[in-house]
């Protein structure tokens, strides 16, 4: 028996759209394929019937979506680097300033990475999934992700380490 | 996880917008769901001509059925045609035993 579409909504829509959101680097985008995984999965409730881990399958199915968007849209990787050059509000505002300045500091930052690096970091830091887990979301081999989440922390690390040891 | 990763992995993200919900499920009312396999999906993409040349077929099929001479009365009428071959064989036996009883032919 599929699971209820709307429940399944208000459970895992946030996590979807913050990782589409962050890996398109585009609200549009992020909201159009965050729509076309709802109506696949109206369209086809068959798909969910077994799921163990449905988070780990709607992102799977959320990244595929977004790639496959840019594929036909015949933008590809180049198109979602550019997107990443626009402003975008990734980050929910705060009332603190010093935290305000660190998150439009850190969505700089992740536009400074490549998508996929930046899909690696995301599962990784905001969605505590193992390499294992985001290996198999993304089909990618773990040491691959592994590596992908190394380079990406490093390149965080050096872009943000002055205003984060200012702000300890 | 070092403190610079927890201090990442606090940062709160943006929600979705409220209305892409209702938007999203009002969408997805109109969404049709494929329905399970029929037999007009084999005259697919216009089952009313293949419907159209079913039945033609059947016409055709049945005109010609009513044509024919039934089974039993052209087994019949066959078997009581001599063969040509058999004609020919009668023909020469008669001249053969003729020619030895010295008969005119």
């Amino acid at each position: 028996m599929p699971p209820d579409l709307r429940q399944l909504y208000d459970d895992h829509a946030p996590a979807l759209f913050a990782f589409l959101l962050n890996f398109t680097r585009r609200e549009a985008d992020a909201r159009d394929v965050l729509q076309e995984v709802f109506l696949k999965l109206t369209a086809q409730p068959g798909r969910l019937v077994g799921v163990l881990e449905m988070r780990a399958f709607l992102l799977r199915l959320a990244h595929r979506q977004a790639i496959d968007a840019h594929r036909r849209r015949r933008t590809h990787d180049a198109a979602i680097e550019r997107a990443a050059a626009e402003p975008v509000i990734l980050f929910a505002p705060g009332a603190d300033p010093d935290e305000a300045s660190f998150r439009a500091a850190l969505t700089e930052a992740l536009a400074e990475l490549p998508a996929e690096q930046r899909a690696v970091v995301h599962l990784k830091l905001w969605e505590q999934m193992t390499f294992a887990e985001i290996a198999e979301a993304l089909d990618i081999p773990a040491n691959t992700a592994a590596s992908r989440y190394r380079y990406g922390l490093d390149k965080l690390q050096a872009l943000l380490r002055p205003l984060y040891e200012e702000l300890r | 996880m070092n403190d610079f990763e927890r201090k990442l992995s606090q940062q709160v993200f943006r929600q979705p917008p409220a209305e892409l919900r209702a938007a999203l499920f009002g969408e997805a009312e109109n969404v049709i769901v494929p329905p399970n396999w029929t037999w007009r999906d084999w005259f697919w993409p216009s089952p009313s001509a293949w419907g159209a040349l079913a039945a033609l077929w059947v016409g055709f099929g049945a005109v010609s059925f009513s044509d024919s001479p039934s089974a039993a009365s052209s087994a019949s009428d066959l078997a009581r045609q001599p063969l040509p071959t058999t004609t020919l064989l009668s023909y020469h036996t008669a001249r053969d035993f003729n020619h030895v009883l010295d008969f005119p032919n």
